[in-house]
């Protein structure tokens, strides 16, 4: 029997508040879903109906072929044991047997990139590896269904990148299906022939990707907006204190409600384009102010001279943390627009487009030297 | 299979770890039962207890698997929340891998006893020692069921996880162990494997209610095995 999954009905309760409200379909093989809503809609919780970790409140639910579920990347390691004992561990967590495990010891390890690590204990291993050691074991699951929940976005932008390929060329072969979870709509529009988009819990809008997303970014892209209170309790409120223009001076504050101060704290913000595509980077430690400590309800400028984004909608990811471990991670922290304007004084040889950033190199010209 | 598996898949992962950062490491497992049944020896021998060392010895190893495997199979859903909030693991495989742990701990423990007995010729009889492999795998099957009963309410009542250490060591103190062996609780309730089984081995008489304590034990674990089959799965939602 080739794999499906077929749920009708499903609904979950958290008391009086209902986190899945009567979701009904049938997926299968050789489709991959999409599930994009906002923060609250009920992806999460959906995906660990499917998966089997939580069970329904009412609705049936069945399924055929292997199923793994991979919500968060590196569930179970032990900071004690060595790289290449948790390599086991996690592997056989997510379903793998020993001997599989043993058979791709050496691609997960060249895949992760700590080869010369493996051995010592995982609490030698930096946040980032931690994560890469992690999917590295996971790319490896050959089940007929893969369930992943924001797990693509881990990692440096080359490592996102080398995992989103592995996964599309895992779920590129035949009779798998895979169910997707993710803020990033690119990642979603690139792995998923169909989405469902939730809201509140129940199905807003369910079809081709294309369609789906599309009416997904139109009710979600908010081009005026250009200040959110995310609902999470370490942030009071991410926001710009002026109307965007591009090339013009622009301010962006994020204020915190720690209510201690952070110890080796960090702030990343991500930016991603219109189709939810990653465009830059951005983080005091990287732009070299590494502090040793925040204060109490620390408020973070940043400043630019010229905001080097051309005219379009854009959104900011955050991610806080402190001492290594996550605070807090909203991947749609603040949606904003920018509007036209002169990023070079003396104006632009290309018309502005959608999405994109001005860069400023210097620039020389000269003769070549003859060989 | 998987469950098992699994089971044995976190259990590697306790045994591995437990003793991190220890300068005796894995020595402890020899230690603490030779330090428990010297200390269950003095005391009985305060209460005018006439049993030998290596009885002693015995008798607390068997019931040590029962204990553990219960009660540390009653946290473990609470224990590892990470893991159930997160992964498809099966919910008995958590009761499962702590009696996996407790099992290793008191083979080391009966090894020791074996060893202790060969020495000394008191009891190095076959009779005694077919028991205790008796004892010590009922003791096993009913701690195994009662841990995975008392999983979920753990989980779900935290008052239950508070109170359970407490409640392991009041055990101790009503058992045969400490209670001696004429008018110990296992013979009015002898459904009680730990109890039952430790009685049989300090009185070396194994034939007459080993039939009920096999039969309690498999109750048990029946009973923790359908009740994780059949509502673990909320577990997530509780943990």
């Amino acid at each position: 029997m080739k794999p499906f999954i077929h749920f009708d009905q499903l609904t979950k309760k958290f008391g009086a508040h209902t986190a899945v409200d009567r979701l009904s379909g049938r997926w299968e093989a050789g489709s991959s879903v999409g599930i994009v809503g906002a923060n609250g809609a009920g992806k999460s919780t959906f995906l660990r109906l499917l998966s089997g970790i939580s069970a329904p409140t009412s609705g049936t639910l069945s399924s055929s072929g292997r199923l793994a579920s991979l919500l968060e990347v590196g569930t179970g390691f032990h900071p004690e044991l060595t790289g290449r004992e948790n390599i086991f561990l996690y592997g056989q967590i997510l379903g793998l047997r020993r001997a599989e495990i043993r058979a791709q010891l050496d691609a997960i390890a060249d895949f992760s990139g700590v080869s010369a690590q493996l051995d010592l204990p995982l609490k030698h291993f930096s946040s980032g590896q931690k994560i890469r050691l992690g999917f590295s074991v996971a790319a490896q699951l050959r089940s007929d269904i893969i369930l992943l929940d924001e797990v693509l976005g881990v990692g440096d932008a080359a490592f996102q990148q080398q995992s989103f390929e592995r996964m599309q060329s895992l779920l590129s072969e035949e009779g798998r299906m895979a169910v997707v979870v993710s803020h990033h709509l690119g990642t979603i529009r690139r792995m998923c022939t169909q989405a469902l988009w939730l809201e509140a819990g129940r199905e807003r809008l369910s079809g081709p990707v294309a369609d789906v997303l599309e009416a997904y970014k139109n009710a979600y892209a908010a081009p005026e907006e250009t200040e959110t209170l995310p609902a999470n309790p370490w942030i009071a409120s991410v926001r710009w204190s002026n109307s965007l223009v591009a090339g013009q001076p622009a301010r962006l504050e994020v204020a915190l409600n720690n209510n201690s101060p952070l110890q080796r704290p960090n702030l990343r913000l991500t930016l991603f384009n219109q189709h939810g595509e990653f465009l830059a980077p951005l983080s005091p430690v990287t732009s070299g102010l590494e502090s040793i400590l925040w204060p109490k309800r620390a408020r973070i400028v940043l400043e630019f001279d010229r905001l080097p984004l051309m005219r379009g909608t854009y959104h900011l990811g955050l991610r806080l943390t402190e001492n290594d471990l996550e605070l807090a991670h909203l991947p749609v922290a603040l949606p904003f627009a920018v509007e036209e304007g002169l990023y070079f004084p003396k104006g632009d040889t290309f018309a502005p487009r959608l999405n994109g950033l001005w860069l400023d190199p210097r620039w020389t010209v000269a003769e070549s030297n003859p060989a | 299979m998987q469950t098992l598996r699994l089971g044995w898949t976190l259990a590697e992962r306790d045994l591995r770890t437990r003793y991190a950062h220890s300068v005796l490491g894995s020595l402890w497992s020899l230690a603490q039962p030779l330090a428990m049944a010297t200390a269950l020896f003095f005391v009985g021998k305060a209460w005018n207890r006439t049993i030998s060392a290596d009885l002693w010895l015995l008798g607390w190893v068997v019931w040590n698997v029962f204990s553990s495997s219960a009660f540390s199979g009653a946290l473990s859903l609470a224990h590892n929340r990470e893991l159930v909030t997160k992964t498809a693991i099966p919910a008995f495989s958590y009761p499962l891998s702590k009696a996996i742990v407790a099992a290793v701990d008191g083979a080391v423990g009966l090894v020791l006893w074996g060893i202790f007995a060969v020495v000394t010729g008191v009891h190095a009889n076959a009779t005694l020692a077919v028991g205790a492999l008796f004892a010590f795998a009922a003791s096993l099957a009913g701690g195994l069921g009662m841990g995975a009963l008392l999983a979920l309410p753990a989980a779900r009542v935290r008052d239950v996880a508070v109170a359970l250490p407490f409640l392991a060591q009041l055990g101790l103190l009503l058992s045969p162990l400490l209670l001696g062996t004429s008018t110990s609780f296992s013979e009015h309730l002898p459904w009680i494997p730990g109890w039952g089984p430790v009685q049989a081995v300090l009185t070396q008489s194994v034939g007459s209610d080993v039939g009920y304590l096999w039969a309690a034990a498999l109750l048990l674990l029946g009973m923790g095995f359908g009740v994780l089959k059949r509502w673990g799965k909320n577990a997530a939602d509780w943990v």
